[in-house]
Protein backbone atom coordinates (compact mmCIF):
# COMPACT_ATOMS: atom_id res chain seq x y z
CA UNK A 1 0.00 0.00 0.00
CA UNK A 2 1.26 3.49 -0.84
CA UNK A 3 0.08 6.61 0.97
CA UNK A 4 -0.46 10.04 -0.59
CA UNK A 5 3.04 11.11 0.49
CA UNK A 6 4.63 8.27 -1.50
CA UNK A 7 5.59 6.38 1.62
CA UNK A 8 4.88 2.75 2.31
CA UNK A 9 2.36 1.59 4.88
CA UNK A 10 3.09 -1.99 5.83
CA UNK A 11 0.84 -3.90 8.20
CA UNK A 12 2.31 -6.13 10.91
CA UNK A 13 1.14 -9.43 9.34
CA UNK A 14 2.44 -8.33 5.93
CA UNK A 15 5.84 -7.57 7.46
CA UNK A 16 6.08 -11.02 9.05
CA UNK A 17 4.79 -12.67 5.88
CA UNK A 18 7.46 -10.90 3.81
CA UNK A 19 10.12 -11.91 6.35
CA UNK A 20 9.00 -15.58 6.28
CA UNK A 21 8.99 -15.57 2.48
CA UNK A 22 12.49 -14.07 2.45
CA UNK A 23 13.87 -16.68 4.87
CA UNK A 24 12.21 -19.55 2.96
CA UNK A 25 13.52 -18.21 -0.38
CA UNK A 26 17.11 -18.01 0.94
CA UNK A 27 16.75 -21.46 2.53
CA UNK A 28 15.46 -23.02 -0.73
CA UNK A 29 18.25 -21.34 -2.67
CA UNK A 30 20.84 -22.81 -0.30
CA UNK A 31 19.36 -26.31 -0.14
CA UNK A 32 19.02 -26.63 -3.91
CA UNK A 33 22.36 -25.10 -4.83
CA UNK A 34 24.56 -27.98 -5.97
CA UNK A 35 27.92 -26.58 -6.88
CA UNK A 36 30.79 -28.66 -8.21
CA UNK A 37 34.28 -28.75 -6.73
CA UNK A 38 37.35 -30.97 -6.65
CA UNK A 39 39.63 -30.11 -3.77
CA UNK A 40 42.88 -31.79 -2.78
CA UNK A 41 42.89 -32.94 0.84
CA UNK A 42 45.21 -31.09 3.24
CA UNK A 43 46.19 -32.18 6.72
CA UNK A 44 47.31 -28.76 7.99
CA UNK A 45 47.32 -25.18 6.81
CA UNK A 46 50.50 -23.41 5.76
CA UNK A 47 51.41 -20.07 7.34
CA UNK A 48 50.31 -18.30 4.15
CA UNK A 49 46.93 -20.08 4.12
CA UNK A 50 46.41 -19.14 7.77
CA UNK A 51 47.04 -15.48 6.91
CA UNK A 52 44.67 -15.72 3.94
CA UNK A 53 42.00 -17.18 6.19
CA UNK A 54 42.54 -14.46 8.82
CA UNK A 55 42.25 -11.72 6.17
CA UNK A 56 39.07 -13.28 4.79
CA UNK A 57 37.45 -13.63 8.22
CA UNK A 58 38.53 -10.08 9.13
CA UNK A 59 36.62 -8.72 6.13
CA UNK A 60 33.64 -10.90 7.02
CA UNK A 61 33.65 -9.49 10.57
CA UNK A 62 34.05 -5.92 9.31
CA UNK A 63 31.00 -6.14 7.03
CA UNK A 64 28.98 -7.78 9.83
CA UNK A 65 29.97 -5.02 12.28
CA UNK A 66 29.17 -2.29 9.76
CA UNK A 67 25.80 -3.93 9.00
CA UNK A 68 24.94 -4.03 12.69
CA UNK A 69 25.97 -0.38 13.07
CA UNK A 70 23.88 0.56 10.05
CA UNK A 71 20.82 -1.17 11.54
CA UNK A 72 21.36 0.75 14.79
CA UNK A 73 21.68 4.08 12.92
CA UNK A 74 18.56 3.23 10.93
CA UNK A 75 16.65 2.52 14.13
CA UNK A 76 17.87 5.79 15.65
CA UNK A 77 16.74 7.81 12.62
CA UNK A 78 13.38 6.02 12.49
CA UNK A 79 12.71 6.68 16.18
CA UNK A 80 13.59 10.36 15.72
CA UNK A 81 11.39 10.58 12.64
CA UNK A 82 8.54 8.96 14.55
CA UNK A 83 8.96 11.45 17.42
CA UNK A 84 8.86 14.38 14.98
CA UNK A 85 5.73 13.16 13.18
CA UNK A 86 4.09 10.17 14.87
CA UNK A 87 1.58 9.54 12.06
CA UNK A 88 4.10 9.47 9.23
CA UNK A 89 4.59 6.19 7.37
CA UNK A 90 7.94 4.41 7.14
CA UNK A 91 9.74 5.34 3.91
CA UNK A 92 10.37 2.42 1.55
CA UNK A 93 14.09 3.27 1.52
CA UNK A 94 14.28 2.54 5.27
CA UNK A 95 12.47 -0.78 4.75
CA UNK A 96 14.79 -1.59 1.82
CA UNK A 97 17.89 -0.77 3.88
CA UNK A 98 16.70 -2.91 6.81
CA UNK A 99 15.84 -5.85 4.51
CA UNK A 100 19.15 -5.71 2.58
CA UNK A 101 21.27 -5.40 5.72
CA UNK A 102 19.38 -8.28 7.38
CA UNK A 103 19.97 -10.50 4.32
CA UNK A 104 23.63 -9.41 4.37
CA UNK A 105 23.93 -10.52 8.01
CA UNK A 106 22.36 -13.89 7.10
CA UNK A 107 24.87 -14.39 4.27
CA UNK A 108 27.69 -13.42 6.64
CA UNK A 109 26.59 -16.32 8.84
CA UNK A 110 26.37 -18.64 5.81
CA UNK A 111 29.96 -17.73 4.83
CA UNK A 112 31.12 -18.46 8.38
CA UNK A 113 29.41 -21.89 8.27
CA UNK A 114 30.99 -22.59 4.86
CA UNK A 115 34.46 -21.80 6.26
CA UNK A 116 33.84 -24.23 9.13
CA UNK A 117 32.65 -26.85 6.61
CA UNK A 118 35.83 -26.34 4.54
CA UNK A 119 38.08 -26.82 7.57
CA UNK A 120 36.11 -29.83 8.83
CA UNK A 121 36.36 -31.40 5.37
CA UNK A 122 40.17 -30.98 5.38
CA UNK A 123 40.66 -28.76 2.35
CA UNK A 124 41.57 -25.14 1.82
CA UNK A 125 40.16 -23.13 -1.06
CA UNK A 126 38.66 -19.71 -0.45
CA UNK A 127 37.67 -19.75 -4.13
CA UNK A 128 35.28 -22.69 -3.55
CA UNK A 129 31.81 -21.82 -4.92
CA UNK A 130 30.17 -22.55 -1.55
CA UNK A 131 32.32 -19.80 -0.02
CA UNK A 132 32.44 -17.36 -2.94
CA UNK A 133 28.73 -16.91 -3.68
CA UNK A 134 27.52 -16.20 -0.14
CA UNK A 135 30.60 -13.95 0.28
CA UNK A 136 29.61 -11.94 -2.78
CA UNK A 137 25.97 -11.80 -1.62
CA UNK A 138 27.18 -10.74 1.86
CA UNK A 139 29.05 -7.76 0.41
CA UNK A 140 26.61 -6.63 -2.29
CA UNK A 141 23.46 -6.83 -0.15
CA UNK A 142 25.32 -4.71 2.42
CA UNK A 143 26.27 -2.23 -0.32
CA UNK A 144 22.64 -2.04 -1.47
CA UNK A 145 21.59 -1.50 2.14
CA UNK A 146 24.07 1.40 2.43
CA UNK A 147 22.61 2.92 -0.74
CA UNK A 148 19.03 2.75 0.59
CA UNK A 149 20.18 4.03 3.97
CA UNK A 150 22.03 7.00 2.41
CA UNK A 151 18.91 7.94 0.45
CA UNK A 152 16.73 7.62 3.56
CA UNK A 153 19.14 9.58 5.79
CA UNK A 154 19.57 12.33 3.19
CA UNK A 155 15.81 12.85 2.78
CA UNK A 156 15.30 12.59 6.52
CA UNK A 157 17.82 15.37 7.15
CA UNK A 158 16.31 17.57 4.42
CA UNK A 159 12.86 17.16 5.95
CA UNK A 160 14.20 18.11 9.38
CA UNK A 161 15.84 21.25 7.94
CA UNK B 1 -7.23 -9.24 18.38
CA UNK B 2 -7.42 -11.24 15.16
CA UNK B 3 -4.54 -9.29 13.61
CA UNK B 4 -2.44 -9.78 16.75
CA UNK B 5 -3.06 -13.52 16.54
CA UNK B 6 -2.03 -13.59 12.86
CA UNK B 7 1.10 -11.54 13.64
CA UNK B 8 2.05 -13.85 16.49
CA UNK B 9 1.55 -16.96 14.34
CA UNK B 10 3.63 -15.48 11.53
CA UNK B 11 6.30 -14.52 14.08
CA UNK B 12 6.44 -18.12 15.33
CA UNK B 13 6.63 -19.36 11.71
CA UNK B 14 9.52 -16.97 11.06
CA UNK B 15 11.44 -18.22 14.11
CA UNK B 16 10.73 -21.83 13.09
CA UNK B 17 11.93 -21.19 9.53
CA UNK B 18 15.12 -19.50 10.75
CA UNK B 19 16.01 -21.77 13.66
CA UNK B 20 14.54 -25.21 12.92
CA UNK B 21 17.45 -27.71 12.67
CA UNK B 22 16.86 -28.71 9.01
CA UNK B 23 17.15 -25.06 8.07
CA UNK B 24 20.39 -24.76 10.02
CA UNK B 25 21.96 -27.88 8.49
CA UNK B 26 21.04 -26.69 5.01
CA UNK B 27 23.17 -23.62 5.67
CA UNK B 28 26.20 -25.90 5.45
CA UNK B 29 26.98 -27.79 2.24
CA UNK B 30 26.67 -31.59 2.33
CA UNK B 31 29.69 -33.56 3.54
CA UNK B 32 32.00 -34.24 0.62
CA UNK B 33 33.07 -37.71 -0.45
CA UNK B 34 36.72 -38.76 -0.72
CA UNK B 35 38.33 -39.88 -3.95
CA UNK B 36 41.61 -41.63 -3.16
CA UNK B 37 43.75 -42.28 -6.24
CA UNK B 38 46.98 -44.26 -5.96
CA UNK B 39 49.28 -45.99 -8.42
CA UNK B 40 52.25 -48.35 -8.62
CA UNK B 41 54.70 -46.78 -9.29
CA UNK B 42 53.56 -43.40 -7.93
CA UNK B 43 53.75 -39.91 -9.51
CA UNK B 44 51.44 -40.59 -12.44
CA UNK B 45 49.12 -37.97 -13.95
CA UNK B 46 45.49 -37.94 -12.73
CA UNK B 47 42.62 -36.93 -14.98
CA UNK B 48 39.14 -36.40 -13.52
CA UNK B 49 36.20 -35.76 -15.86
CA UNK B 50 38.63 -35.08 -18.69
CA UNK B 51 40.65 -32.51 -16.73
CA UNK B 52 44.30 -33.28 -16.00
CA UNK B 53 45.10 -32.27 -12.42
CA UNK B 54 48.24 -30.69 -10.99
CA UNK B 55 48.44 -33.33 -8.26
CA UNK B 56 50.15 -36.62 -9.08
CA UNK B 57 49.41 -40.02 -7.52
CA UNK B 58 48.96 -40.74 -4.66
CA UNK B 59 46.38 -38.02 -3.99
CA UNK B 60 43.12 -37.64 -2.11
CA UNK B 61 40.41 -35.29 -3.35
CA UNK B 62 37.21 -34.05 -1.76
CA UNK B 63 34.28 -33.96 -4.13
CA UNK B 64 30.49 -33.65 -3.88
CA UNK B 65 28.46 -36.85 -4.17
CA UNK B 66 28.17 -38.06 -7.77
CA UNK B 67 29.76 -39.99 -10.62
CA UNK B 68 33.29 -39.19 -11.77
CA UNK B 69 35.38 -40.39 -14.68
CA UNK B 70 38.94 -41.03 -13.51
CA UNK B 71 42.01 -41.90 -15.58
CA UNK B 72 45.65 -42.31 -14.61
CA UNK B 73 48.49 -42.18 -17.12
CA UNK B 74 52.20 -41.54 -17.71
CA UNK B 75 54.60 -41.21 -14.78
CA UNK B 76 57.72 -43.31 -14.14
CA UNK B 77 55.87 -46.57 -14.93
CA UNK B 78 54.33 -45.15 -18.14
CA UNK B 79 50.93 -46.24 -16.83
CA UNK B 80 47.78 -46.18 -18.89
CA UNK B 81 44.65 -46.80 -16.84
CA UNK B 82 41.77 -45.84 -19.08
CA UNK B 83 38.85 -43.69 -17.94
CA UNK B 84 36.77 -45.43 -15.28
CA UNK B 85 33.45 -44.22 -13.90
CA UNK B 86 33.19 -44.29 -10.12
CA UNK B 87 30.41 -43.32 -7.76
CA UNK B 88 31.43 -41.19 -4.79
CA UNK B 89 29.00 -40.92 -1.90
CA UNK B 90 28.83 -38.23 0.72
CA UNK B 91 31.09 -38.92 3.73
CA UNK B 92 32.49 -42.12 2.15
CA UNK B 93 35.90 -42.89 0.73
CA UNK B 94 36.26 -44.35 -2.79
CA UNK B 95 39.67 -45.82 -3.54
CA UNK B 96 41.22 -46.44 -6.95
CA UNK B 97 44.58 -48.06 -7.59
CA UNK B 98 46.28 -48.08 -10.97
CA UNK B 99 49.00 -50.57 -11.91
CA UNK B 100 50.75 -51.57 -15.14
CA UNK B 101 48.09 -54.31 -15.51
CA UNK B 102 45.23 -51.78 -15.24
CA UNK B 103 42.82 -50.81 -12.46
CA UNK B 104 42.83 -52.91 -9.30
Amino acid sequence: MKSATGQMRIGRPAFYLAAVLLVVAVWLLQSHATLGYLEPEVTSLTALQERQLDAFLEMNRLITTLSTGLLAALGFLLVNAHKASPNADTPWTAIGAAACVSVSLLFGYVVYRAILWMLESHFFDLGNSYIVWPGVAHFYTFLLGVLFFADFAYHQMREEQ
Amino acid sequence: MGRLMVSSLLGIALCWAALYPPALTSQTPARPGKLVITSTPPEATITVNGRALEQLTPSTFLVPQGKYKVAVSDGPGNLNCAEKEVLVTSGQSTELHCTAAGWK
